[in-house]
C-alpha cells in the first residue's frame, strides 16, 4: 500500500505545479427542520446546546412542509415528491437570497447544475396504492401482476416522473434557466461533496462560468431510513440469522435527518469582478475511497491520511495554516475512532492544533447532503472564533480528541471540511473564509 | 455551443488523450460484449413476450429480455448476492468481462489512479414488499416512518435498489482507490458517466477509470410507469418489428435490460503496459434542455448543442463525423426532434445514422455505454451496424440511415447520443484507433 510521501501530488499530475483558480461560494439556499434560508439553519446550530448534540433528530414530516408555498411555479409540485419539494424550495431559496430573481450574471450555456439526490424508490409516491392492493387480494398471496397492470392505467399520467431520481435537477435548471454541462449523484453520503467537486472543476476549466451544486436528501423517509440502517449494520448483516434488526439508538440511522443544501459557485476572478457576494473560497479538495469495496461501514487511515495531505497541497496550504477542521461524523464508532486518531496524527506537530467541529452533532445525518452545511457555514463559525456548542466532538475515545480546541487558534487562515462516508470514501475542500482579498 | 471565451480557457488547460482498453456487456441479444456485436450485425431481434412477470394487464406486453444469464458468484462475497438486483449482477459480470479484456491484472495499474464511474438505473421494490411494508390496508395511505424492529426480508427488498452498491463492488473489482461515482440521468445515466470518466482522465485526476451503466426496468411498477405515459410499443403482436426508430409506423419503445461496461485508459497509460486499444474517447459535450421533464424542445435545444460540444471537443469539424448511433427510441417525439437536431449540425455532411435500440431494446441507464461501445467496435471492425425495421422511413426525420450492412466503412470518427428523460442530453465522439493514431 503506498503511503501520502510516495504518491506524487495532485498539482504535479494534474497539469505541473500550475495552481487552479479558487473558487467563490457566492450564495446559499437550503431547508432544514422544515425552515427554509441560511439563517434558520445557522441559529439551529448556533442555539443548540451541547446537550442537544446527537440527540435523535425529531423526524420533520416531509409530507407536512409547504413546498408549493416556496417555488417560483407551484405546478411543479404536481410533478414530484415531497422529498424533491423540499428540495426544490432550498433551490428557490438560493435563486432568491442570491439575487438571481431578475437574471443570471452569464448565459444559460455557462451555467452548470450538479446535484447529489437520494435514489428513487418506487414507494416515493402514493398513486400506485390502489393498484397494489387490487394486486395483493389474492387469497394465495401472492401479488397478481395482472391486475396491477390493469388497475394501475388508473394511477395518474406523471406516476412514474414523480420518482425520477433526477427530477430537482430538471426543475432547478428550469429555475435558473441552466443549459450548460450538468449532472445528478447518487452516490449515498457522498453525493454533496460529488456534486460541489464536479461543479469546481468545470469551473476551473472554463466550461461553465457560474454552478448551482448541493444536494438533499429524505431519510426519514422509511425506505430511505431502512437503507441506512442496512449498511450500518456491519459485516455482521451477512452472517445473521436474526430476522429482524432493532436500531441501536446511538447508529447512524437514529440520527437521520431530512435537509436540502444548496449554493453558487463561480470563479474567484469573476465573484470579485461582479462584487459578488462571498461566503468561502474554495482553493483545494480531494478524494479517495478505500478500495475493498465495503459495504458496511469501513475507513481506513491512509485514505483519510491521503485526502487531508492531498486537499491541502491542491490548495498549496500547510496544514499550519488551517485553524479550523469541520467534520461531519457518521455515528459508526469505529470509523469515526480511525477518522480522529488520523486528524491528531496529521496535525501531530503542530504547537497548537486547529478547533475541530462535527455538524453531526448540530445537525444530524443528513445522507445524500452530509458535508454541505459545514461549506455553506464555515465562514460564519470562523467569524465567531469558536466552534459553537452543538458541535463539540464527543469522540467514543476521547483520549484521540482531547487535544482538539473549540477555539480558532490565532495566526491561522483556513478551514478544512472533511468527509468521511460509511461507505469508506473521503472528501476534503481547503476554504478561505470570505474572498482571497480579506486575507490579502 | 463553446464561446471564444472558453475556447481561450480550455486551451489554458490542455487535455490528455483517452483511449479504450476493455469493453464487457450484458445485452437482451448477447451475454458478452462480442456475442452482442455479432447480434447486432447480423440485425438479430429478440424481443418477445415479457418473461420476468405476467405482464398481460398492461397494455404493453413485450420487452427485450436478457435470457440465459447466470450471475458469477465468484466476483462477491459471501452473502452479498442475495442483495444484488439484476441490474447489478449484469453490470458485475459485465465488469468482470472488461476488466479480462483490458488485462488490468494486479500490477498492471495504481489503485490510487483508478476511479469508478457509472450510471446505474432507478430499479424498484416488488409489488408485495410495497404492499407489506409501506401501505396502509385499511386507507390506501402511506404508513408513516418507524425505526423500531425491521424484517430482514424487507431490508434485503429495499437494498437491492441501492445504486451505489453495485458501484462498491465494481470499486472492489478494479482495485480503484480513486474514488467511485454513481450518476443518474435516467436515459442519459451511462452516456454521462462516459463523459464524466473520461473528463476525469483528460484532466489528470486519474489514469483508468472503469465506465459504464446497467439497469433493468422491466417490472410491474415501472411498466405501468412507461404505459401511462403512452412511452412503449403496443405491437404486442409483432415484438421483433415494434422498436422501429425513424419509420413512419413507429408507436414508441421497448424497453430493454442489461449493462455495457468499458475501461477507459490514459494513452500513454495503456501504451506503457502494451494493452490492446480498442478505439480512442476524443469529444464529450453535455447539456440541459431545461424545457421538460420528458419533451425535448422542439428546435432542438440541447441536443444540438451537446452534439456541437462535443464536436468543438474533439477538435474536428461536423464532416468529419462518419456514424451516429442516434438515441433512436422509436418515439414519434424523440426520432423526429434529433433527426432534425442532427440536421442542424450536420447540415448536407453525409453522415450515416442508426439506431441499434431497435436490437437491443431501450437498456435506459444502460443505454448510453452499450451504444458507445457500439461506435468504437464499429469502428474497429469498419463495419457498421445496420437500420433494422425502419420500413418506411418517416419524410419527417431528416437523417440518412445506415443500409442493411455496411462492412467495408472507413470511418474515423463516430458519434453517440444520449437524451434523458429530465433534460440531460450527452454526445460522445469515438474515434477509430490505428498505429497512426499516436
Amino acid at each position: 500500500m503506498k503511503t501520502s510521501s510516495e504518491k506524487s501530488t495532485t498539482a504535479q499530475r494534474e497539469g505541473g505545479n500550475a495552481r487552479r483558480e479558487p473558487v467563490a461560494i457566492t450564495g446559499a439556499g437550503c431547508v432544514f427542520r422544515n425552515e427554509v434560508g441560511i439563517e434558520a439553519l445557522w441559529n439551529s446550530v448556533e442555539n443548540a446546546s451541547a446537550a442537544d448534540r446527537h440527540a435523535p433528530m425529531a423526524h420533520a414530516s416531509l409530507a407536512e412542509f409547504p413546498a408549493v408555498r416556496h417555488l417560483s411555479d407551484p405546478r411543479m409540485m404536481k410533478a414530484v415528491s415531497a422529498v424533491d419539494g423540499f428540495a426544490l424550495a432550498a433551490v428557490e431559496d438560493l435563486r432568491k437570497s442570491g439575487g438571481f430573481t431578475s437574471g443570471l450574471p452569464c448565459s444559460a450555456h455557462d451555467l452548470g447544475i450538479y446535484v447529489g439526490a437520494a435514489p428513487a424508490y418506487a414507494v416515493d409516491n402514493i398513486n400506485y396504492a390502489d393498484a397494489v392492493l387490487a394486486a395483493c387480494n389474492d387469497p394465495t398471496n401472492r401479488p397478481d401482476t395482472v391486475a396491477f397492470g390493469r388497475k394501475s392505467m388508473d394511477a395518474r399520467p406523471n406516476t412514474l416522473l414523480v420518482g425520477l431520481p433526477n427530477n430537482v435537477l430538471c426543475y432547478s435548471s428550469m429555475i435558473f434557466g441552466a443549459q450548460g454541462p450538468n449532472s445528478n449523484y447518487t452516490s449515498f453520503d457522498m453525493s454533496g461533496h460529488l456534486a460541489v467537486t464536479a461543479a469546481m472543476r468545470r469551473l476551473q476549466t472554463g466550461q461553465i462560468d457560474l454552478a448551482v451544486a448541493g444536494a438533499y436528501g429524505g431519510p426519514t423517509e422509511k425506505a430511505h431510513a431502512v437503507s441506512v440502517a442496512w449498511i450500518a449494520e456491519g459485516e455482521e448483516k451477512f452472517k445473521t440469522s436474526q430476522e429482524t434488526l432493532q436500531t441501536p439508538a446511538t447508529s447512524p440511522s437514529a440520527r437521520l435527518t431530512d435537509g436540502a443544501f444548496f449554493m453558487t459557485l463561480e470563479r474567484a476572478s469573476s465573484a470579485t469582478e461582479r462584487n459578488a457576494n462571498v461566503i468561502a473560497t474554495i482553493l483545494g479538495h480531494a478524494h479517495f475511497s478505500d478500495g475493498p469495496g465495503n459495504l458496511s461501514p469501513s475507513c481506513d487511515t491512509t485514505t483519510v491520511e491521503l485526502v487531508i495531505t492531498e486537499s491541502l497541497d491542491d490548495a498549496g496550504v500547510s496544514a499550519e495554516q488551517i485553524g479550523l477542521v469541520l467534520w461531519s461524523s457518521t455515528g459508526d464508532a469505529a470509523i469515526d475512532k480511525t477518522f480522529l486518531s488520523t486528524l491528531s496524527r496529521v496535525f501531530a506537530k503542530r504547537r497548537e492544533l486547529p478547533a475541530l467541529g462535527d455538524s453531526a452533532g448540530a445537525v444530524g445525518y443528513l445522507v445524500e447532503p452530509a458535508g454541505l452545511p459545514e461549506l455553506l457555514l464555515a465562514g460564519r463559525i470562523w467569524a465567531r472564533g469558536a466552534v459553537p456548542a452543538a458541535m463539540q466532538v464527543v469522540s467514543p475515545d476521547a483520549a484521540s480528541t482531547g487535544a482538539f480546541p473549540q477555539k480558532i487558534p490565532q495566526n491561522t487562515t483556513n478551514i478544512l471540511v472533511i468527509r468521511t462516508s460509511l461507505l469508506g470514501e473521503s472528501s476534503a475542500f481547503v476554504l478561505t473564509p470570505g474572498t482571497l482579498g480579506d486575507l490579502h | 455551443m463553446i464561446t471564444q471565451q472558453q475556447n481561450d480557457r480550455r486551451e489554458q488547460n490542455p487535455k490528455r488523450r483517452v483511449v479504450v482498453t476493455g469493453i464487457g456487456a450484458v445485452a437482451p441479444n448477447g451475454l458478452t460484449f462480442p456475442a452482442a456485436w455479432s447480434a447486432i450485425v447480423e440485425g438479430a431481434v429478440v424481443a418477445g413476450p415479457v418473461r420476468n412477470f405476467d405482464a398481460s394487464g398492461f397494455p404493453c406486453q413485450i420487452a427485450y429480455e436478457v435470457d440465459g444469464f447466470s450471475f458469477d458468484e465468484n466476483h462477491v462475497r459471501q452473502g452479498e448476492a442475495r442483495v444484488l438486483s439484476r441490474a447489478a449482477r449484469y453490470g458485475i459480470n459485465a465488469a468482470a468481462e472488461a476488466i479480462t479484456a483490458a488485462g488490468l491484472d494486479a500490477n498492471a495499474h495504481d489503485p490510487w489512479r483508478t476511479a469508478v464511474c457509472v450510471g446505474i438505473g432507478m430499479t424498484s421494490a416488488s409489488i408485495d414488499w410495497y404492499a407489506r411494508e409501506y401501505l396502509d390496508h385499511s386507507g390506501g395511505s402511506h404508513r408513516g416512518i418507524g425505526l423500531g424492529p425491521v424484517s430482514r426480508s424487507a431490508m434485503l427488498d429495499t437494498v437491492r435498489n441501492l445504486p451505489y452498491m453495485t458501484t462498491k463492488i465494481l470499486e472492489r473489482m478494479v482495485r480503484a482507490r480513486a474514488g467511485t461515482t454513481t450518476i443518474h440521468t435516467a436515459c442519459a445515466s451511462s452516456g454521462q458517466s462516459l463523459g464524466e470518466a473520461y473528463e476525469m482522465i483528460a484532466r489528470g485526476k486519474t489514469d483508468v477509470v472503469l465506465t459504464g451503466g446497467a439497469d433493468c426496468m422491466i417490472n410491474p411498477f415501472y411498466f405501468a410507469g412507461f404505459c401511462l405515459l403512452g412511452a412503449l410499443s403496443k405491437r404486442n403482436d409483432e415484438p421483433t418489428t415494434a422498436s422501429r426508430p425513424f419509420d413512419v409506423g413507429r408507436d414508441g419503445f421497448v424497453l430493454g435490460e442489461g449493462a455495457c461496461m468499458l475501461v477507459f485508459e490514459e494513452l500513454e497509460h495503456a501504451l506503457k503496459r502494451k494493452a490492446t486499444i480498442l478505439g480512442e474517447v476524443c469529444g464529450y459535450g453535455i447539456t440541459e434542455s431545461a424545457y421538460r421533464i420528458t419533451d425535448l424542445h422542439p428546435e432542438g435545444i440541447g441536443p444540438v448543442e451537446a452534439m456541437q460540444m462535443a464536436i468543438d471537443d474533439a477538435g474536428i469539424a461536423a464532416r468529419d463525423v462518419g456514424y451516429i448511433n442516434a438515441h433512436g427510441t422509436s418515439t414519434s417525439l424523440n426520432d423526429r426532434i434529433e433527426a432534425l437536431s442532427i440536421h442542424k449540425v450536420f447540415g448536407a455532411a453525409p453522415v450515416l445514422v442508426s439506431s441499434t435500440k431497435s436490437m437491443t431494446g431501450h437498456m435506459i441507464s444502460a443505454a448510453g455505454a452499450m451504444e458507445f461501445a457500439i461506435c468504437v467496435e464499429a469502428l474497429r471492425r469498419k463495419c457498421l451496424p445496420p437500420t433494422i425495421n425502419a420500413f418506411e422511413k418517416d419524410p419527417a426525420c431528416p437523417v440518412t440511415l445506415t443500409p442493411a450492412k455496411v462492412s467495408d466503412s472507413n470511418i474515423e470518427f463516430a458519434l453517440s447520443n444520449s437524451v434523458g428523460f429530465g433534460g440531460s442530453n450527452t454526445a460522445l465522439v469515438a474515434r477509430r484507433w490505428t498505429e497512426n493514431s499516436r
